[in-house]
């Protein structure tokens, strides 16, 4: 009997041992294992915390415990998910001041460089006259086309004017991207120029405006104006006056939404719906 | 000892019982073969060996598993401690951000700072053995003249003569101090180009200190080889660097070619020797991967082979794909540069060739018995490539002209307001 119990001891005993090894970290085992071998740990130099204010409450702490939608719906900081990208072809005469002489050809450039951001500025006119509450030229890009003229590639960013609705209220929440080319009428993409980049700013915010209302949530992020120059040939010559530059117009939108009851097809369809009926 | 049998007579009526059920009795124990029970007095104790082999099995797995959570759970050091296996991290394969660079060692190669000196053999000898009188160059050292070398305008240099001795530096950076700037028109609108694009690209929010280019470095080559008169090839990729010449006595400089990817020089030459320069940069466009793999006429961008302690090696070895790319430009680099070397000057590139990343002073030829006398910048003529723009005088000064310079030319590309390179946030109600 003696030697049953005995067995049967070691037997619970041995069958404890994966319990207290998997429990060393609660029971600090290893701290306590590298204070008594210093000589082959470093000494901890950490001193305990003095007592601190509370930290004041992040209004936005919903957002920021979430990095995915943070950029895109902070409705605070200018941010690089929120830009309208857009292209602008100067001539070299047209990089110049009233008045100003030529560099040379090998400053060229340098010139249409450091000139880019002054170029791309006018745009955020129109981006705070319709879709921004403000905007920064946030990044230009300059080449030289066959032409010789400069091309510039522009960023801006802006803070949305309109509401982006609440992303923290909405159960079973996913993020959603969409995008869209901005449809024209006739045959010809629309002119270049500020009257009609200010519509289809002003298009592609409806089209967020309608999701939202629909969907809780919405988020322009992106308006690309993107330039078609139409060549003129003697096989094809443009209608006297017409402008050259015609932009090629895409939105993206952002959208959080119930996973439950909306997938990404459902929302392509209900964007290219909005935008149609716009 | 008691009286009492009463267990005995219980055990008896058991069985009685089980005779009466037909059960066969063994008559010495009172009880059935296979059916023991507490009440079976003396009964022997049955081995079982199914029920005890399962129970040791369990036993052991928890054990092991015990055994393994437990040990897993031990500090690194208490582990190696106690299985005695010391060397159990170095033996073990290290990722490449373990290896780090030393001051000795960096990535590209070796680095011999002042005042060790490169040379030929495995150790680095100490300034004071081989040079004396030695008075090192600041950026405020007051030179003679400064006299153009005109570069070659042909891929090629002088066929080194029977008699010469071809001897050589192959290195990317000098660590002494030159007091001159020199650039050319295209290094200017390139770093000027970078200042403005540090902005308009969003890295920077201005341009708050250019960042300027054209401060040259110097190198002490010191020349101990009496046994022919020498042809010295003096090779740099990095930031130029004016080669000043220390000659022990009967030494004969009879040519210095210098090939480098910036504007470089040479000082303390001898009267009749002869210096034509090759910039590399006027013959092949900037590196980039793959450009310079394949052996081709005038490949001339000083590649040094890479050799297996190098750290930048060292993190190839560990699977670093950076540095194995690097480490496969540099090899298959100083395969084509050897090749058109070798071609060029009849002897290959690692001949009488002393190399690293960064050096101060370097030795070619033996260590000298007596230290030889150092030939001081100060007073002294420079002959550098020429370019489009110099500065002389105090560092102060030419970093003061230079940054002008710049800034001049910055000001005029954007137009005139600085502040147009980051135009200040458009709000809505500012409208």
């Amino acid at each position: 009997m003696t030697r049953g119990r005995i067995s049967f001891f070691v037997f619970l005993l041995i069958l404890a041992l994966p319990v207290l090894a998997l429990n060393f970290g609660n029971l600090n085992i290893n701290g306590l294992l590298s204070q008594g071998t210093g000589q082959f740990t470093t000494a901890s130099t950490e001193v305990p915390e003095a007592p601190t204010a509370p930290a004041p409450v992040d209004p936005y702490q919903w957002l920021t415990d979430r990095p995915a939608l943070r950029d895109t719906f902070i409705p605070v900081e200018l941010t690089d998910a929120r830009v309208v990208t857009v292209e602008k072809i100067v001539s070299t005469q047209d990089l110049l001041n009233v008045g100003e002489d030529a560099p040379a050809d090998s400053l060229l450039e340098l010139y249409a460089a450091a000139r880019a951001p002054a170029q791309m500025a006018p745009y955020c006119a129109e981006v705070v006259a319709t879709i921004g509450q403000s905007c920064d030229v946030t990044r230009t890009l300059v080449r030289q086309n066959r032409d010789g003229d400069w091309v510039m590639d522009g960023r801006l960013a802006f803070l949305p004017a309109a509401e982006l609705g609440d992303p923290s209220i909405i159960k079973n929440g996913q993020l959603f991207t969409t995008k869209i080319t901005l449809p024209f009428e006739g045959e010809l993409r629309p002119a270049n120029d500020a009257q009609t980049r200010t519509a289809l700013l002003t298009q592609a915010q409806e089209v967020c405006d309608g999701l939202r209302e629909r969907l809780g949530s919405c988020v322009l992020t992106n308006v690309d104006f993107g330039l078609e120059v139409l060549w003129i040939t003697d096989l094809e010559v443009l209608p006297a006056g017409t402008n050259p530059e015609r932009i090629d117009a895409n939105a993206a939108f952002a959208i959080y939404a119930d996973e439950t009851v909306w997938d990404q097809t459902a929302i392509d369809d209900l964007t290219r719906s909005f935008a149609g009926a716009n | 000892m008691t009286e009492d049998r009463r267990q005995e007579d219980f055990a008896q009526r058991l069985s009685r019982i089980s005779r009466e059920r037909g059960d066969e009795v063994d008559p010495t124990t009172g009880g059935t073969g296979h059916d023991k029970s507490d009440f079976d007095y003396n009964a022997p104790i049955e081995s079982h060996p199914v029920r005890n082999s399962i129970i040791w099995v369990v036993i052991l797995a928890a054990l092991g598993t015990g055994g393994y959570f437990g040990w897993g759970m031990l500090p690194q050091d208490l582990r190696d401690l106690i299985s005695g296996n010391e060397s159990a991290e170095a033996s073990a394969p290290a990722s490449p951000e373990d290896i780090a660079e030393t001051g000795a060692m960096s990535n590209q190669g070796p680095v011999y700072a002042s005042p060790l000196i490169a040379h030929a053999g495995d150790t680095p000898l100490n300034l004071d053995n081989v040079l004396t009188q030695v008075s090192l160059p600041t950026g405020d050292t007051s030179i003679a003249n400064v006299i153009p070398i005109a570069r070659n305008g042909d891929c090629t240099l002088r066929t080194p003569a029977a008699d010469e001795k071809v001897m050589g530096v192959r290195i990317e950076n000098a660590l002494l101090p030159a007091p001159l700037h020199s650039f050319s028109d295209r290094q200017l609108t390139g770093r000027v180009l970078e200042n403005i694009e540090a902005v308009t690209q969003g890295k920077v929010e201005t341009v708050a200190q250019m960042d300027t280019q054209g401060q040259k470095t110097s190198l002490d080559v010191v020349l101990t080889d009496t046994s022919a008169p020498l042809y010295l090839v003096l090779q740099n990729m990095g930031p130029g660097i004016v080669w000043n010449l220390h000659a022990a006595p009967d030494v004969q400089i009879a040519h210095v070619a210098i090939i480098s990817s910036d504007f470089s020089g040479v000082a303390n030459i001898q009267q009749d020797t002869t210096i034509e320069a090759l910039l590399v940069s006027d013959f092949i466009g900037p590196h980039q991967y793959g450009a310079d793999d394949t052996p081709r006429a005038c490949m001339i961008r000083p590649w040094r082979a890479a050799e297996a302690d190098w750290i930048g090696s060292l993190k190839s070895a560990a699977g670093s794909l950076v540095y194995q790319n690097q480490m496969y430009s540099y090899t298959k680099g100083y395969e084509a540069y050897n090749n058109w070397y070798t071609d060029a000057l009849g002897v290959s590139a690692a001949t009488n060739t002393v190399t690293a990343r960064d050096a101060a002073h370097v030795l070619l030829g033996a260590a000298p018995e007596t230290p030889v006398t150092y030939a001081q910048l100060a007073g002294r003529d420079i002959h550098i490539m020429e370019t489009d723009h110099l500065f002389l005088g105090d560092a102060n000064s030419r970093s003061a002209a230079v940054q002008a310079l710049h800034e001049d030319l910055l000001t005029a590309a954007v137009g005139g307001d600085l502040d147009a390179l980051n135009p200040p946030v458009l709000e809505r109600n500012s409208q």
